[in-house]
C-alpha cells in the first residue's frame, strides 16, 4: 500500500513538472488521489506545483562608450538655398577612459539641384563620457575642403548658349571651417543611431574686401548610424 | 568640457553671424541650389525713349514674394543694358531665386523704380525649369483682331472736310472693329501719326462705343464709335482741316495705368492711308500681333 501511495505520488509529480500549470488548473484529481499523503509531502508537492516566477526585465547596463574606433554611415540634407542630399562615411578615434575626446573624419557627397559637392571634413569631437543613460551628446569642431562643380540644367544651359553668356568658373575647391554637434543613441552597447547638424562657412576664392564677404555660410542635417569597434 | 562647449558656442554665434551668398556666379551656390543671377534677351523690344520710362525686370517667388532685379534699358540687340550702356549680362538677386515662379518685365513710367511692379506690364512667362519665356500679357484672341476704319468727318456737318476724319462706324451705323474683351492690364487707344506728328484719338475699351475724348473734332454729334475728325485745336506742326493722305492710323494696348502720352509699342492693327484721300474710303487694318515683343529669360 504504501509503495502504491509512493508511485501515485511520483506519477503526480511528474505530471506536475510536465505541465505544473494545467494539472494544478484542469485536473484536481492527482490532489484527490494523494489525499492521504503526510503534511510535509503536500507542502512540498504544492510548492512544486507553483509557477516559477520571473525576475523582472531590467534595462540593459549602461555602459561609458570606450575609447577606440568608431564607424558611421551618414545622410543626409544640406541647407542652403534649397535641400540637397548628402550621403557618406565618417570614421573617429575616441581617447581616455571615457572616451570623452576625439577626432573624426568624414567624407561625403551631395548632389545638389545644380550640380554635386565632394566634401572631406576633420573635427574633434567632445563628448558626455559618464553615460547615465543612452543618450551621449556631443559636440564638434574642426575644418576641411570642398569642391564643388556646377552642372546646369540642359533648358538653362541652352538659353544661355543663345545669349551667349558661359558661366565661369563651374567648379571650385575651397577651405571651410564648421562647428556642430549632436547626440548618439545607443540601441545596442556598441551600436548606435546618431543625429548631427554643422554649420559651416566656405571661404571663397573671391575678389572681395573684407573676409565675410568671401564666407559661405552651409547647414547639415544628417542621420547616421555608429559602430563602436 | 565646459570650457570646450563655450568655445564652441561662441565659435557657432561667429560662424552664423557672417557669410553671404556672393553675387558674382560660383560653382558652390550654384550646385546646391542658392541662385541669384538672371539672364535676360529680348526681340523686338523697343528702347524707351527720353519720358517713356524705363524697363524694370521683377521676379515672382513661390511665396508670393516679388524680388526685384533693377532697371534697364535694351539695346539695338535686344540685350539688357544699364544707365553707362553696358551690357547687363547677369542680373543679381538679394533673394534665393530656386523657387521662382515667374518673370515680370514692366515699364516704370516715371524712371523711378519703387519696391513693387507698376501696372504698365510689357511682358511676363512662368518659370519652367529654371526658364521663362516672356510674352506680351495681351487679350485673349487679340491675334485675330481685324476690322477697318471708314473716312469721313461727321462733326463739321455733311459734305465738308470729308476726308479730314475716320470713324470706325460703318455706313449703316454699326462697328468695323472686331476687337477681343481687354483684361485688367489694357485699354485700347488709337492714333493718327499726320507729317511725323502722333496725335490720339482717344482711349476706348469696346469697338462698340465711343473713346474717351474728341480732341479734334467739331461741335456736331459724333458717332458712337471710336473715331476722330482733325478739325480744331491743332497741334504744333500739324495743319486742320488735316489731311490725312499717307498718315499712319494705329490701334494699340495701353497700360490701364502708370500710361505714358506716346503709343505704346503693342501695336495691334495698323494701316497707312493711301495718298489721296477725299471721303468715303474704308481703310483696312493689318494685324501686327505677331511683331509683339518677347523675350526669354533664365536664372542660374
Amino acid at each position: 500500500m504504501v509503495n502504491g501511495r509512493g508511485a501515485m505520488t511520483a506519477a503526480a509529480l511528474a505530471a506536475l513538472l510536465l505541465a505544473p500549470g494545467a494539472a494544478a488548473e484542469a485536473s484536481p484529481v492527482p490532489y484527490g488521489m494523494i489525499a492521504g499523503a503526510t503534511a510535509p509531502l503536500i507542502a512540498q508537492l504544492q510548492a512544486s506545483a507553483q509557477p516559477q516566477q520571473q525576475e523582472p526585465e531590467r534595462p540593459p547596463p549602461v555602459v561609458d562608450p570606450a575609447d577606440g574606433p568608431v564607424f558611421s554611415i551618414m545622410g543626409g540634407s544640406v541647407f542652403s538655398g534649397s535641400s540637397s542630399f548628402q550621403a557618406g562615411a565618417a570614421f573617429a578615434y575616441f581617447f581616455g577612459a571615457k572616451a570623452n575626446f576625439g577626432f573624426e573624419v568624414e567624407g561625403t557627397a551631395t548632389l545638389g539641384p545644380g550640380g554635386r559637392v565632394a566634401q572631406g571634413m576633420g573635427s574633434f569631437v567632445l563628448q558626455a563620457g559618464a553615460r547615465t543613460s543612452k543618450f551621449v551628446p556631443y559636440v564638434a569642431f574642426g575644418g576641411g575642403y570642398l569642391q564643388a562643380k556646377t552642372n546646369l540644367p540642359k533648358a538653362t544651359q541652352e538659353v544661355l548658349d543663345s545669349l551667349g553668356i558661359q558661366p565661369e568658373p563651374i567648379s571650385e575647391t575651397a577651405p571651410l571651417i564648421q562647428f556642430g554637434g549632436g547626440v548618439r543613441f545607443y540601441v545596442r552597447p556598441k551600436l548606435a543611431f546618431r543625429a548631427d547638424v554643422r554649420f559651416a562657412q566656405v571661404i571663397l576664392d573671391l575678389d572681395a574686401e573684407g573676409f565675410s564677404d568671401r564666407l559661405f555660410p552651409m547647414r547639415r542635417l544628417a542621420g547616421m548610424i555608429s559602430w563602436d569597434f | 568640457m565646459k570650457r570646450g562647449v563655450l568655445f564652441a558656442l561662441g565659435l557657432a554665434v561667429l560662424l552664423q553671424a557672417c557669410g553671404q551668398t556672393p553675387t558674382a556666379f560660383r560653382p558652390l551656390p550654384s550646385a546646391l541650389g542658392d541662385i541669384r543671377g538672371v539672364a535676360m534677351g529680348f526681340e523686338g523690344l523697343l528702347p524707351l525713349q527720353e519720358g517713356e520710362g524705363i524697363y524694370a525686370a521683377w521676379i515672382n517667388l513661390e511665396r508670393g514674394e516679388i524680388v526685384g532685379l533693377g532697371r534697364f534699358r535694351v539695346n539695338e540687340n535686344g540685350r539688357p543694358i544699364d544707365e553707362n550702356g553696358d551690357l547687363i549680362e547677369r542680373f543679381v538677386a538679394d533673394q534665393n531665386l530656386f523657387k521662382s515662379v515667374s518673370v515680370l518685365i514692366t515699364i516704370e513710367p516715371f524712371g523711378a523704380v519703387g519696391g513693387s511692379p507698376g501696372s504698365a506690364v510689357i511682358l511676363q512667362g512662368p518659370v519652367i525649369e529654371g526658364v521663362a519665356q516672356l510674352t506680351v500679357p495681351s487679350p485673349q484672341g487679340v491675334q485675330g483682331a481685324q476690322g477697318s476704319y471708314r473716312v469721313f468727318t461727321p462733326t463739321d456737318g455733311p459734305g465738308t472736310n470729308e476726308g479730314s476724319g475716320v470713324w470706325a462706324a460703318s455706313v449703316a451705323g454699326g462697328p468695323l472693329l472686331q476687337l477681343p474683351a481687354l483684361n485688367n492690364l489694357y485699354a485700347y487707344e488709337h492714333y493718327m501719326v499726320i507729317d511725323g506728328v502722333t496725335l490720339t484719338m482717344g482711349r476706348f475699351l469696346s469697338p462698340n462705343a465711343a473713346d474717351f475724348i474728341n480732341l479734334y473734332s467739331g461741335s456736331e454729334p459724333a458717332p458712337a464709335f471710336p473715331g476722330e475728325d482733325f478739325l480744331v485745336n491743332a497741334p504744333a506742326g500739324v495743319t486742320f482741316p488735316a489731311n490725312l493722305a499717307g498718315a499712319r492710323l494705329i490701334v494699340t494696348l495701353e497700360p490701364i495705368l502708370d500710361d505714358t502720352s506716346d503709343p505704346s509699342q503693342l501695336v495691334i492693327l495698323e494701316a497707312t492711308l493711301p495718298g489721296s484721300v477725299v471721303g468715303g474710303e474704308t481703310i483696312a487694318l493689318t494685324n501686327r500681333v505677331a511683331d509683339f515683343p518677347s523675350g526669354t529669360a533664365v536664372i542660374f
